[in-house]
């Protein structure tokens, strides 16, 4: 399952991404996920244990997961309905602190970065510059251990401040927030394709083949898989094998790289 | 930029402040310590090489280190420094991708505490000794932002004992050009063939583009040093290498040339594993090399015709006492 994953607390937050992805239940060893062909919806409940072990069995569930965007809503000093980035997500608990590497400022140019600050119950001392949730912090702490800092993001929206409070916040405001979010999560759902993932399935499933054929240890089975790779790259065609066992397979494969010449030849660049 | 993370420590520097009235519209994230940003484990070079952050920092502990024993271009007592981490370019070979986590660049504004170390270890000796600055970055790429090497030029100026190399692919030479040269310092270029220059050395310069940079920094009276290195390995190896050193050779003046170093395409163990997890889609990756020890290199009789091919060719242009290999033994 190679997709990146929507993940929000609660079911008004999740509505509009399950009518924009048309997404379809089902349920993967107790989990209920949410899925369609380019990507996955976890509800994790509120509060940050339960986005951190839902997050953490999903992984668990699903280790190839390619990247995972938080979104949901937040308290802030900042306008109701304004769009924030996590540039820092703080567990106020712990203190312990996590740095999403953001995307480029030309695919989210309108939004702000703040420190998304996760708490235990909802916070109303907003503050310039922080943003309170209650579930980042639990998600970063199950997923930030499989995923790079490219690949888990987090996106809030202001549902409180000082002149608005938590408990004026209707269903159909959540709604809304989240349905302006969608060109947002969407350009991060993009921006989370790995670039080498074919080329590292096609290794894969090619190595997988040929170790249900011939019997190759495990220390072959890395050799075949990087020399494998090689050939892709030099070649841009997998090998063919030769051999019947894997120390001659290795072999003929090995030489036959060391025969392929590198070359640089450009048309575009003149001899002086 | 489009991310600037700031150590809290330096927020109100000059140097952080100028820097960051470049950046109007850069999303700021204030840190504690770099590393906390810059050396987390869970982190993707390949990725963040397509967007990176700046990180500002102040650097503390050892500034100023000894290089390698076959580092030199004949000083006694060598050093290098970075008051950068990382580098704008992005070229393949660069073992930069596999010793450092993350892509972002860091910048050490405290610039005066380099100069301080500098002073202090030039001192300690009675032989001049030298400085290599662009050993963890490109010396001159992010002037226009850091003014680095202006200010660095300016304290070198005053302790003549000591040497500086410049080592860059970049054309941004103003900083250079807008003042007289002095005397112990030596701005040396990588080349490459523009074949490979192309294919391997991502965002940097053309070879023409650098060349013509040598020239005139020679008219300008700064000593320069011409680095071949890394030597990358081809099926049409002499004709790209043999062209690009008459290229080179034909436009400067090779007596005023301070020191040309060849140097062949080498990794760590280490560095070579991480990097073709990131990058296996690299020809110059894939291409054969061999673990020697606790390095990668090109088979070695490859390597040895490589580096007595341009050897030979070098010799035949320039003087034995201009000519430093940088092989290690």
């Amino acid at each position: 399952m190679n997709l990146p994953c929507i993940v929000t607390a609660l079911p008004a937050e999740s509505r509009p991404f399950f009518e924009h992805f048309k997404l379809q239940g089902r349920e993967l060893n107790g989990l209920q996920l949410y899925s369609c062909e380019r990507c996955l919806l976890l509800q994790t409940g509120v509060g940050k244990l339960a986005a951190a072990s839902k997050m953490a069995a999903l992984l668990q569930e699903c280790p190839d997961i390619t990247g995972v965007v938080n979104i949901g809503i937040a308290g802030a000093d900042a306008p109701i309905g304004t769009q924030l980035v996590a540039g820092c997500v703080e567990d106020a608990g712990s203190g312990k602190r996590w740095f999403p590497h953001l995307p480029p400022l030309r695919a989210l140019p309108d939004l702000k970065s703040v420190v998304v600050q996760t708490h235990d119950k909802p916070e109303t001392q907003y503050k310039n510059g922080i943003a309170f949730d209650m579930e980042a912090a639990g998600i970063f702490s199950a997923a930030r251990g499989k995923l790079d800092s490219s690949s888990v993001q987090c996106i809030k929206v202001v549902s409180d401040n000082h002149s608005s409070l938590v408990s004026a916040i209707d269903k159909s405001q959540v709604f809304n927030w989240m349905a302006s979010c969608i060109p947002v999560v969407d350009i991060m759902i993009d921006l989370m394709a790995d670039p080498i993932r074919d080329q590292v399935r096609q290794v894969d499933e090619f190595t997988e083949s040929a170790a249900q054929k011939v019997h190759f240890t495990v220390t072959q089975l890395h050799q075949l898989h990087r020399m494998t790779t090689q050939h892709l790259t030099l070649c841009s065609s997998l090998p063919t094998l030769y051999g019947s066992d894997a120390k001659s397979i290795l072999q003929r494969l090995k030489d036959e790289l060391a025969a392929t010449p590198l070359s640089y030849t450009n048309p575009m660049v003149k001899d002086a | 930029m489009d991310t600037i993370y700031i150590e809290e420590q330096i927020s109100e520097h000059p140097r952080t402040l100028a820097i960051l009235k470049r950046y109007p519209k850069a999303r700021l994230v204030s840190i504690d310590r770099y590393n906390e940003v810059f050396n987390n484990a869970s982190q993707n070079f390949r990725k963040q090489k397509q967007n990176p952050a700046l990180i500002l920092a102040k650097k503390e502990g050892e500034r100023v280190l000894p290089t390698p024993d076959q580092y030199h271009i004949g000083g006694q007592h060598n050093y290098y420094f970075s008051h950068m981490l990382n580098c704008i370019y992005d070229c393949r070979y660069c073992f930069l991708q596999g010793m450092y986590r993350s892509a972002n660049y860091v910048v050490f504004v405290n610039y005066e505490d380099f100069f301080a170390d500098i002073e202090t270890i030039t001192a300690q000796h009675k032989k001049p000794s030298w400085y290599f600055s662009g050993y963890d970055c490109d010396s001159l790429a992010l002037e226009p932002i850091t003014q680095f090497v202006e200010q660095c030029l300016d304290a070198f100026s005053e302790i003549p004992q000591a040497w500086l190399e410049l080592r860059t692919k970049s054309t941004q030479i103003r900083p250079l050009l807008n003042r007289e040269a002095i005397d112990n310092c030596v701005v040396a270029f990588s080349l490459s063939p523009e074949e490979i220059v192309q294919a391997e050395e991502h965002k940097t310069a053309s070879l023409e583009k650098r060349i013509n940079a040598l020239q005139q920094l020679q008219a300008h009276g700064w000593k320069i040093g011409l680095r071949f290195d890394p030597l990358i390995q081809a099926s049409e190896f002499e004709r790209l290498y043999g062209r690009m050193f008459e290229q080179v050779l034909s436009a400067i003046d090779i007596e005023a040339v301070h020191s040309v170093s060849l140097g062949p395409f080498r990794l760590p163990r280490d560095f070579h594993k991480k990097m073709i997890k990131l990058y296996p889609d690299s020809k110059l990756l894939s291409a054969q090399l061999e673990y020697n020890g606790t390095h990668v290199s090109y088979p070695e009789s490859t390597e040895k015709a490589m580096i007595d091919w341009c050897e030979a060719t070098l010799l035949s242009r320039i003087s034995s006492e201009q000519y430093f290999p940088c092989v290690s033994s």
